[in-house]
């Protein structure tokens, strides 16, 4: 299986990005071989629809799981839509630490998108 | 004639004109083109005759015909089109997001699998305050973009016979150069502040760009403030009126009110003068 994770860095002890479609990489975990790849997101930087575009490249990238901090609504809805599962890895998580909680079943399942207010107070605090 | 009032600040007057203006040169026609928040009808206060939806085509897919090639959603500039592939097969589709450009339709390679339905983006009003005919666009909170309405407002001030009064929406963006595109003049509204000169110094460079004949009206003049008049005449830029600074104003227009009398004869003067400017 594959796993989508938004990264701050190229590597497995890079952290975990809290932004979905405004991190900076991406990294395509397989459980199955435990090799890993890393991309730059190519959208962090649009003016719109950058959550939608990352969507949609984690259909592409054929992965069934995605892992970031959050998710916002439109991202959310693509994702939903094409039945793929989300997790949220919070606080200071690395990448490595996410995959591992993931396996052993101890991430949340986001139910619903990151609400408004709180993806604008995490932009702030990061900027 | 189509005169357009623009400001490249927002708040500098140009409603307070572009009101006052087109009560002295009715019969006429104004239009507000401030279409994210008209305000003119306030102390036009018209009456109403006839409201028409505003719409524009966005894409619909029919999911028996459609196969989810994504072609559409690839081709998209804007991502308002996402496609599921196979298994899940899904569409979804952003409103807020799509330009209406209908590339999507274009690219599609399977006969009636995605279709084109219009979707309103806002209101046209047309009404009558006095001698005056009365126009607004009303955009629809959200929508990406106000060019389209501001373009078919501008189509209803070139088939207009008389006089148009175009209140421009501010800054100096896109939607700016659409309502001022069809203008045979602009008259830009300046307050003499610091900030009031920089954003009128853009916006002279935005009608000199587009060729078209302008000049400036200030507002908010104060005896002694020289500062907007000593950059006109450096720029060789014609000062057509002043507003004063006067409290008496600003209570006026708190309560929707303008002093439309004190100013007419002045105005008839003005608009007699850009009419020769024009000709």
């Amino acid at each position: 299986m594959k796993i989508f994770i938004t990264s701050k860095g190229r590597e497995l002890d890079s952290k975990v990005d809290p932004r979905f479609g405004r991190a900076e990489y991406y990294i395509i975990y397989d459980t199955e071989t435990a090799e890993f790849r890393a991309e730059e997101n190519p959208f962090k930087k649009g003016q719109t629809a950058v959550g939608i575009s990352l969507a949609q490249r984690v259909i592409e990238e054929g992965a069934q799981v995605a892992i970031s901090g959050n998710f916002g609504p439109n991202a959310f809805e693509v994702l939903k839509a094409a039945e793929i599962r989300l997790f949220r890895a919070g606080g200071e998580m690395k990448v490595k630490e996410a995959v591992d909680a993931f396996l052993r079943g101890e991430l949340p399942e986001m139910d619903s998108a990151t609400p408004r207010e709180v993806a604008d107070r995490l932009e702030k605090e990061l900027k | 004639m189509i005169l357009s009032v623009a400001s490249g600040k927002g708040g500098t007057g140009k409603t307070t004109f572009s009101v006052l203006l087109a009560r002295a040169a009715a019969p006429a026609l104004y239009i507000d083109a401030d279409v994210e928040e008209p305000n003119g009808g306030i102390f036009l206060k018209p009456e109403i005759e006839r409201e028409e939806d505003f719409t524009e085509p966005v894409p619909r897919i029919i999911p028996e015909k459609c196969t989810y090639c994504g072609e559409c959603a690839r081709a998209c500039p804007y991502k308002a089109l996402v496609i599921i592939p196979p298994p899940a097969k899904k569409d979804l589709f952003f409103p807020e997001l799509c330009h209406s450009c209908g590339v999507c339709a274009y690219v599609c390679p399977e006969q009636g699998a995605l279709i084109e339905v219009p979707r309103k983006k806002g209101v046209i009003r047309t009404g009558r305050s006095g001698q005056l005919d009365f126009m607004e666009g009303i955009l629809n909170i959200g929508e990406p973009t106000a060019v389209p309405l501001i373009k078919a407002l501008m189509k209803k001030a070139r088939n207009y016979k008389g006089d148009v009064i175009v209140d421009a929406p501010p800054g100096t963006s896109c939607p700016v150069v659409e309502a001022v595109s069809e203008a045979d003049f602009v008259l830009l509204v300046a307050e003499p502040t610091p900030f009031g000169l920089h954003d009128l110094s853009l916006v002279v460079e935005m009608v000199r760009e587009l060729d078209k004949k302008f000049a400036i009206v200030i507002n908010k003049a104060q005896e002694g403030n020289t500062l907007v008049e000593d950059y006109a005449r450096r720029q060789g830029i014609p000062v057509l009126f002043k507003i004063p600074f006067s409290e008496e104003i600003a209570r006026m227009y708190s309560k929707g009110e303008l002093p439309f009398g004190e100013f007419e004869p002045q105005l008839k003067e003005v608009f007699a003068r850009i009419r020769e400017m024009v000709e």
